[in-house]
């Protein structure tokens, strides 16, 4: 019985060791790059690129290169630059996100926020204004002053698992939920408003994974891979049009 | 007692068994990749017959023309004069752009690390009219954004990954 008992000891160690084990499982290696990295951006004062942490800036007929931003602490980061404000992020989980306002001499405000939610990696960025940002994880949106660059407003509207963006030129917002939802957001945030849901719905739906939007002269680009579903809208309506494969 | 023996010690070694090698198959990325000779990496030609897409990542809409950012592969363009029926004008094979704007009919995008300006006045023959040598350091990541196997990272001499395609 006391052999018994032993056994039955290490048996219950062994299987503790094991599933102690089990919670060390490799998670997937992520690269240290994003996907979705946005390495040109262009306003009316040129053409920006992005080069180890280097941002440059040149006109229009590329003729020449100048320094615009350069943080060297943040390595392969994705930026959007829109009339003046920078807007930059690390694709490194942890790393700094940097908003900057580009005075003439280079005078440039730095804001590092530091988010609670550690996937910071997959977020995506739009622009409702030139002083908003909106972060897809929670849906947060953070508004800033363009003026002096501090925080005026912290405000979580909604707990959503938002996929892409899509900017209309009204400022309004589609947004594209997983589970095959389509949202307008208003600039002031005051009201969100599902738009033709059920079509939205049977478009997507069977695709909601992965999926990217874009939003241009009064279309809905949905893109899925190899495909791409092109979109009139009409007001609050969306026209299902073709697919483009 | 035998039988106890017997089944505790059996248990305390399928405990013991290592399933490493199941848990580190699923932690890879699911793409290859797509490669290219580096003396090929900078020529991008104009090809009036369609492709079909792989994976697009972006569009922009200029007038009556679609382009769609396909990755690492190049820019298709589409007459979309009539949405319902979209044609396929050509496809810009670029290797390894990832990303591109759109300002004055004009396309600036990348090849692999050079930054090119496009000229999309006519939509049916499009043109690169200027070249930066070096302008970006590219990295092109698996969709997925996971890292590839050791298999598939040992690349052949004088190649270079300008894709993905699922595996």
């Amino acid at each position: 019985m006391k052999k018994f008992s032993l056994i039955l000891i290490a048996s219950v160690i062994s299987l503790f060791w094991t599933g102690c084990k089990d919670r060390g499982r490799p998670f997937p290696r992520k690269t240290s790059s994003t996907f979705n990295k946005n390495v040109i951006s262009a306003d009316s004062n040129g053409i920006y690129t992005i080069k180890n942490g280097e941002i440059s800036l040149w006109p229009d007929n590329l003729s020449s290169q100048t320094l615009f931003f350069y943080n060297g602490n943040i390595s392969d980061a994705t930026f959007i630059v829109q009339e003046g404000l920078l807007h930059m992020r690390s694709s490194r989980v942890g790393e700094s996100f940097t908003i900057s306002k580009i005075g003439q001499k280079f005078n440039i405000q730095k804001l590092n926020l530091s988010f609670n939610r550690a996937h910071f990696f997959d977020t995506l960025m739009c622009f409702l204004q030139p002083s908003n940002f909106i972060d897809n994880n929670d849906f947060q949106s953070l508004m800033f002053s363009p003026k002096n660059l501090n925080v005026r407003q912290y405000e979580r509207i909604q707990s959503f698992d938002a996929k892409d963006f899509a900017r209309t030129s009204d400022s309004s917002l589609f947004l594209i939920k997983t589970n095959a939802e389509c949202i307008t957001v208003l600039p002031n945030r005051s009201n969100l408003t599902r738009i033709n849901h059920e079509n939205i719905e049977n478009l997507i739906k069977p695709i909601a994974d992965n999926i990217k939007v874009s939003f241009n002269d009064n279309y809905l680009f949905i893109m899925k891979e190899n495909m791409v579903f092109v979109n009139k809208v009409n007001g609050k309506v969306i026209e299902n049009q073709s697919i483009i494969k | 007692m035998k039988k106890y023996i017997l089944f505790f010690t059996s248990l305390i070694a399928l405990c013991a068994c290592d399933n490493k090698d199941f848990l580190e198959k699923d932690s890879f990325s699911k793409y290859k990749p797509i490669l290219i000779s580096n003396e090929k990496l900078n020529i991008c030609n104009w090809e009036k017959t369609p492709k079909d897409n792989k994976n697009i990542t972006q569009t922009i809409k200029n007038g009556n023309t679609l382009l769609l950012l396909d990755y690492g592969l190049g820019i298709h363009f589409v007459d979309i004069s009539n949405p319902q029926i979209p044609q396929k004008i050509g496809f810009y094979f670029i290797p390894a752009c990832i990303d591109m704007v759109l300002k004055e009919s004009f396309i600036y995008t990348n090849n692999m690390n050079d930054l090119l300006k496009i000229d999309i006045n006519n939509p049916t023959n499009p043109s690169i009219t200027t070249r930066k040598n070096d302008a970006f350091k590219i990295t092109i990541v698996p969709p997925d954004e996971l890292e590839l196997s050791n298999i598939l990272k040992t690349l052949p001499k004088n190649t270079t990954i300008i894709s993905y395609e699922k595996i």
